[in-house]
């Protein structure tokens, strides 16, 4: 995989007269982690869906390791955690976490699953459907899918809500370890707890980039609210 | 990788299989047989056994590829309306989320639900063009399993045809205005050729279906336009675009239910977030006609922002439907009795459309309880606006009859707008009757209501709504019948006297119902 995780050049993306997001011009190297921030309404989820692919550019142009998002390469490269868990209705959460890994030609997953199950809480659920599951329980289930598989870009979309402190220390932990294999990671958060482990933040602010440094040279709170 | 797909597939087909309610499936089966059967017997009385003269069939040989042509035709443009919107297929939320971001050929992941969707729509032709078929054999010359298999093959021409259309609009990314633009265009040739000026582009396919009678080779050339299209739309599968089907993946099946439920009020505003139709964020810049600040125009002035908001296609669909409700009722004057029911139908939906702020009212009932007002007293004003709103399309209906029937200018402008309220006025009667019910028992009373009678209970309900829109075409028959100054200013009284109760029924609906309750309640206790 060559060039930047993620590089977006004159990307935006409007509904009808409303716009959502730029045009920015951002990069994200490999192996960074980066906390997006913002209020609500300011661009993060659809920057991410249209970086995961589900969300077409109006304008611009978006590459993961220089590759268009959407081709085979990027789609085997970027794993993206939503906002909205979304699981079959009649898979249990082992079978999901056998069918994602394996579509990712991951064939040796039952450990790696296991264990995510075992780290996140859920082990002891995992036979069962996630569709009936709680939602800070879906989330966890939501968290072990976009984690069985491997991944060099992890876009995750407010990965907090609804999770339980044990869940909250389990995901950190989990993300600095992938942080440490070298992937990169994009954390679009309200959860200013989580920014103090980034090394760099952007925030946007009505769909273009406010702020673009490192942690610690800006007031987050500011950032947030403004 | 592809392996695990289908293992997956087959796992989760088997299961569903193990699942599957085989006591719901036959009762299934068995309502659609009685409905089907029913259908098929009705139109095996119409037709009869008399064999048509020989004018009769040259008049069928003549203009029958144009006219059956324009099934083609509205197929063709229902395909682009679809393709266009994000059509045809839709995936489950599943498969979008973890199968198309997976590193696998969207190829192998679109194809089978492309095909499945060509499959179906094939089969519903060709059933339909068989029983079609074989009912015109009964008058026609040519055997029955001739017509049959003609008509079976034209109808699934034009079932494919949707489909293939839609998947290549869709993948060709044709803009909504550019679709809706060619999709009339369409329309408009085949209704040419059915006028007798030029061939339209159904005619091939029309032609096919009377090979029970006569065999004109060149109407194979039509076909195998057909099936390349479809061909095409299944090579192109895999060029289906991730963001409609992300956004129709949750939408369609909320759509089914809704329409399993006859929950019309969530079909339209599904439909309407399918087609991205959504109230414009800078509003028209409307005055509302009346003053403010009194008690109660508060809720007209509410009434006319939701209006200020309309988007444009919104706006161009309520301008179509009154131009269709005012082409029908000109068919209506010039003897063509059925095209009252098109009529109906028209004004039925320009209502739905025009009473958004009374439906918006009714979707959020926790807003019309914490009002300190009856609820009649609330949903009443509501409809001020929308009548208001309402006046330009009638207007619009009435210039149109005025063109096509000049004679019948004056009855028109003195008609029209009653009758577009009249025929709203069975809108808001379906939005009213879907509201929620907060005099509603804790139990449904149809709970041990037997299946039959549930059936035509439900179908009651999904018809009285109609047919009070169906009354204001009444006035079309009684002009036909007597144009005169006196006919058309009694229709008018008629009309208002229906209006008037209607809007009595608004207000005072809760009161009776309890009123109504409380009686029933009250003869239960006695007995």
């Amino acid at each position: 995989m060559t060039g930047p995780a993620l590089q977006a050049v004159e990307l935006s993306k409007s509904y009808g007269d409303a716009a959502a997001v730029g045009p920015l011009d951002l990069t994200i190297d490999a192996g960074e982690r980066v906390v997006l921030l913002g209020h609500n309404g300011s661009g993060k989820t659809t920057l991410l869906r249209m970086a995961a692919g589900l969300l077409e550019a109006s304008t611009g142009s978006i590459a993961v390791f220089g590759s268009p998002v959407g081709s085979i390469e990027a789609r085997a490269a970027t794993s993206y955690l939503g906002d909205q868990p979304i699981f079959y209705d009649d898979l249990s959460l082992r079978e999901h976490l056998e069918y994602i890994a394996r579509l990712h030609g991951l064939e040796d997953w039952q450990q790696r699953g296991d264990d995510l199950c075992e780290a996140l809480g859920v082990a002891a659920r995992a036979d069962e459907l996630p569709t009936t599951f709680s939602r800070g329980l879906r989330q966890k289930a939501a968290i072990a899918l976009a984690f069985v598989r491997p991944f060099e870009l992890l876009l995750i979309d407010e990965p907090f809500v609804g999770l339980d402190l044990a869940g909250r220390i389990a995901l950190l932990e989990l993300l600095d370890r992938e942080h440490r294999r070298g992937a990169a990671i994009v954390v679009a958060t309200h959860e200013l707890g989580t920014v103090s482990a980034a090394q760099r933040l952007v925030a946007l602010r009505d769909g273009a980039v406010a702020f673009d440094g490192p942690q610690g040279t800006a007031d987050v709170d500011t950032l947030v609210m403004k | 990788m592809s392996s695990v797909l289908r293992e997956m597939r087959h796992t989760r087909r088997v299961r569903r299989l193990g699942e599957l309610e085989w006591f719901e499936v036959a009762y299934r089966v068995y309502l659609a047989a009685l409905v089907g059967g029913g259908i098929v017997l009705w139109l095996s009385g119409q037709v009869t056994d008399e064999p048509a003269t020989a004018e009769e069939i040259a008049n069928v040989t003549t203009h029958g590829p144009a006219v059956l042509g324009a099934f083609v035709a509205i197929s063709i443009a229902l395909g682009l309306r679809s393709g266009s919107d994000g059509g045809p297929i839709a995936l489950e939320g599943a498969d979008v989320r973890h199968l198309l971001l997976a590193p696998i050929a969207r190829r192998s992941v679109l194809i089978q639900p492309v095909v499945q969707r060509l499959r179906t729509m094939a089969f519903g032709g060709a059933l339909v063009g068989a029983l079609a078929g074989e009912l015109a054999a009964r008058r026609l010359p040519g055997s029955g399993p001739a017509w049959a298999a003609a008509a079976a093959l034209a109808g699934a021409a034009t079932g494919l045809l949707f489909v293939a259309v839609a998947v290549l609009t869709h993948v060709l990314h044709v803009p909504r205005w550019a679709a809706t633009t060619f999709a009339a265009l369409v329309l408009g040739m085949q209704a040419g050729a059915i006028a007798g000026w030029w061939p339209g582009p159904g005619d091939g396919i029309g032609s096919l279906a009377l090979w029970g009678m006569r065999q004109e080779p060149i109407d194979l050339i039509s076909l195998a336009v057909v099936v390349a299209l479809a061909a095409a739309a299944v090579a192109l599968a895999g060029r289906l675009r991730l963001e409609p089907l992300v956004r129709r993946a949750d939408l369609v099946s909320q759509l089914r239910f809704a329409v399993t439920m006859q929950d019309l009020r969530t079909v339209v505003l599904l439909r309407r977030e399918l087609r991205g139709e959504r109230p414009r964020s800078r509003p028209w810049r409307l005055t509302a006609p009346l003053g403010r600040g009194r008690h109660g125009s508060v809720v007209w002035q509410r009434g006319w922002r939701g209006l200020s908001r309309y988007p444009l296609a919104r706006l161009a669909r309520m301008a179509m439907l009154s131009v269709a409700a005012a082409v029908a009722a000109v068919a209506a004057l010039r003897d063509t009795t059925p095209a009252l029911v098109v009529m109906a139908m028209a004004l039925y939906l320009l209502g739905l459309d025009a009473l958004e702020p009374l439906s918006q009212e009714v979707d959020h009932p926790d807003q019309a309880d914490g009002v300190p007002h009856e609820r009649g007293w609330l949903l009443v004003r509501h409809i001020a606006a929308p009548a208001v709103g309402l006046v330009p399309f009638a207007l619009l209906g009435a210039a149109v009859v005025a063109v096509a029937e000049p004679a019948a200018w004056a009855g028109a402008l003195a008609l029209a707008i009653p009758i577009t309220w009249l025929g709203a006025g069975g809108a808001a009667v379906s939005v009213l009757r879907d509201a929620p019910d907060p005099l509603a028992p804790p139990v449904a009373s149809s709970a041990a209501v037997p299946p039959e009678f549930a059936g035509f209970t439900s179908t009651f309900r999904l018809v009285w709504p109609i047919a009070i829109s169906a009354l204001a075409t009444v006035p079309v028959l009684a002009m036909r019948e007597l144009p005169t100054t006196g006919t058309a200013a009694r229709s008018v009284a008629g009309l208002a006297v229906v209006l008037i109760a209607l809007v009595w029924w608004v207000r005072r609906r809760d009161e009776w119902r309890t009123k109504l309750r409380d009686f029933m309640d009250a003869g239960r206790r006695a007995t």
